[in-house]
């Protein structure tokens, strides 16, 4: 029944071209596989939250037992779809809204689901 | 010497926060202007406090000088370093003579027994480190018992193309495995030589965290002990300085 806790952290990207929220997160589950193997990745669970490919900066989630092996894990990250790359996280925080305090980052993940799936005009009220 | 710190893991507390990370192993292309102004950016984004420039012995007072003062105008603290390679002991002896006066920390890769053991015991050499290209992979032999000297581990070695992560994180784990049963404090550093290849500092200390060595100490390793390193050698080439525990004092004016 209990949710396990999670950390938000913000990362920053340093690559010659900006690579693709997909493309970035497929990165990180990888680095995560090659260290741990999938049982890492399963255990850490992690998330892209948002990013911004315009500054390169963005917020992942993982398990918050999980931290300093995600941590690790994204530090040996040397490359993005064969580009020189490196991945630097800058801060952590037990919520999304503590760590957009400190570190706003345009979200073009939700602006692209806004996209697909439009809101819709009818109103739900809860009980 | 070497003050360990007060805190609870690498999330850290509030005393986490006074601490001052340092990477002693930076290796800025002295002729790349823009390169070296991407690495102090860069450097003094992700938090750091002091680099370790590292130069040849070539290099010009005047170009060290100049990188240096890129590092300063990001509001990083300095410090210069030399990388001896010696083939024997006749060579590092020769050479601490020549350079120890000209840089503020001193750094031995070792790779043979004979320049390890003076290395360890020779107290103008400021840190030890192990060539990434020995063919063992264990450290047992090079490492004296009786010494305080600290180790430094480069992540630049586990970032290297040409090799799988593999045989990296068996060396960085036996180096820390080696360390700890020999007592000897390790550094971490990032050996980088362009911005691609440095790393934040506790993305350095989780990966030898995760290797085996404790939170804390891990923590340590990037602020504390390379801090201390840095603070000492400064204080020894400062003008006051005469020996251990003797300096200069002026009665004021």
């Amino acid at each position: 029944m209990n949710r396990q806790s999670r950390r938000y952290l913000a990362l920053r990207i340093a690559s010659d071209p900006p690579p693709t929220g997909e493309k970035l997160f497929d990165e990180i589950k990888n680095s995560l596989r090659r260290l741990f193997g999938e049982y890492g990745v399963l255990k850490a669970s992690p998330r892209l939250i948002a990013y911004d490919a315009e500054k390169m900066i963005g917020i992942v989630r993982c398990s918050h037992l999980w931290v300093e092996r995600f941590r690790a894990a994204l530090a040996l990250t040397t490359r993005i779809e064969e580009h020189r790359a490196a991945l630097f996280i800058f801060r952590s925080a037990g919520t999304v809204a503590a760590l957009r305090r400190s570190f706003p980052v345009n979200d073009d993940l939700r602006d692209k689901r806004m996209a697909r799936s439009p809101p819709s005009d009818t109103i739900r009220y809860s009980r | 010497m070497y003050s360990r710190g007060h805190t609870q893991g690498l999330q850290g507390n509030g005393f986490d926060r006074l601490r001052r990370f340092v990477d002693l192993h930076l290796r800025p292309p002295p002729q790349d202007v823009k390169a070296i102004e991407r690495m102090a950016h860069l450097a003094a984004e992700i938090g750091f406090h002091l680099a370790g420039l590292a130069f040849d012995s070539q290099v010009s007072k005047e170009s060290r000088q100049r990188t240096a003062k890129l590092f300063e105008d990001r509001g990083l603290e300095t410090v210069s370093r030399i990388d001896l390679r010696p083939k024997d002991r006749n060579e590092l002896l020769t050479s601490l003579r020549k350079v120890r006066s000209s840089f503020d920390i001193v750094a031995v890769e070792c790779h043979m027994k004979q320049v390890a053991s003076l290395a360890f015991r020779d107290r103008r050499v400021d840190l030890v480190f192990f060539s990434p290209n020995r063919p063992k992979s264990r450290f047992n032999e090079l490492m004296p018992r009786r010494s305080r000297r600290p180790v430094e581990f480069n992540i630049a070695d586990l970032l290297r193309d040409d090799l799988t992560a593999e045989p990296g994180l068996r060396r960085a784990s036996n180096l820390v495995s080696d360390a700890q049963r020999k007592h000897l404090p390790i550094v971490i550093s990032s050996g980088a030589t362009d911005w691609l290849s440095m790393r934040a500092p506790r993305d350095m200390a989780a990966i030898l965290s995760v290797l085996g060595l404790e939170a804390v100490q891990a923590l340590d390793a990037v602020s504390h002990i390379p801090l201390s390193i840095a603070q000492e050698n400064l204080e020894k080439r400062g003008p006051r300085f005469i020996s251990n525990g003797m300096e200069i004092v002026r009665p004021r004016a």
